[in-house]
């Protein structure tokens, strides 16, 4: 799907990730694990990608496989190290930051890419139990 | 008890209208309350910004030494806390009654 960087549609994004776990089937843990990290991951595009405009887009693409679920969020908008976006280390409780927590304990794997010309993407993986 | 307050967060929390939460929960810090006691119990999803604001309020009532508790956490509320790694940061109740009359029970009470 594609969205406006708007904080209104987190909801929509939300719904939709919950039906599609259910779909797939994921248990309800899983499921509140993917939601929070994908609706993190979109707040981030939302708050850092396009320097607080609310008109740009941001593509979010969900496959099932085999093994899981993956997840790809792409932006166009700044760029960032992707080195920088590490969550901070456990114990160290500052209200910021926390998002990146979140995707980084919700999924099995996160990768930050800035190879494109422009924007970010981000995939994350999150696997079936076995 | 003196100044104890109850406050309800309902529905869903997330970058959209956590600035709202932020601002009635900072009002109560800010009024210097002896115990402010956070109903979760209708909450059905928080993201980050709605839970850094419960931190910025419990540092702030840390400060101001006012007692903060959250209650009624439900399974979907409290992964998402553990997610976030502050399952042990919070003062958490079962109910209201039990925060404003003293206090949790700890795993070592139970």
């Amino acid at each position: 799907m594609v969205l406006a960087c708007h904080p209104s549609f987190l909801q929509v994004v939300r719904r939709t990730i919950q039906e599609f776990g259910r779909l797939i089937g994921f248990d309800e843990e899983q499921i509140t694990q993917v939601v929070a990290a994908v609706d993190e991951a979109c707040a981030n595009v939302i708050r850092h990608g396009y320097g607080g405009s609310c008109d740009e887009p941001m593509l979010l693409e969900c496959r099932r496989t085999d093994e899981g679920l993956e997840v790809r969020l792409r932006d166009f908008g700044r760029r960032t190290d992707p080195e920088r976006l590490r969550p901070f280390l456990r114990g160290d409780h500052k209200p910021g930051g926390l998002g990146l927590v979140i995707i980084y304990d919700a999924m099995d794997s996160v990768n930050f890419s800035a190879d494109s010309d422009e924007g970010m993407e981000l995939r994350m993986f999150k696997a079936f139990r076995k | 008890m003196d100044k104890a307050v109850v406050v309800d967060v309902c529905g869903e929390v997330d970058m959209h209208n956590s600035p709202e939460v932020r601002k009635v929960l900072q009002r109560l810090v800010q009024a210097r309350q002896s115990l402010i006691v956070v109903n979760l119990s209708e909450l059905a999803y928080i993201d980050s910004s709605g839970l850094a604001t419960l931190v910025e309020c419990l540092q702030g009532t840390i400060r101001n030494d006012t007692e903060f508790r959250l209650v009624g956490l439900n399974p979907r509320i409290e992964s998402i806390f553990k997610l976030a790694r502050l399952e042990k940061v919070f003062e958490i109740c079962e109910g209201a009654k039990e925060a404003l009359e003293g206090g949790c029970k700890t795993e070592e009470q139970e």
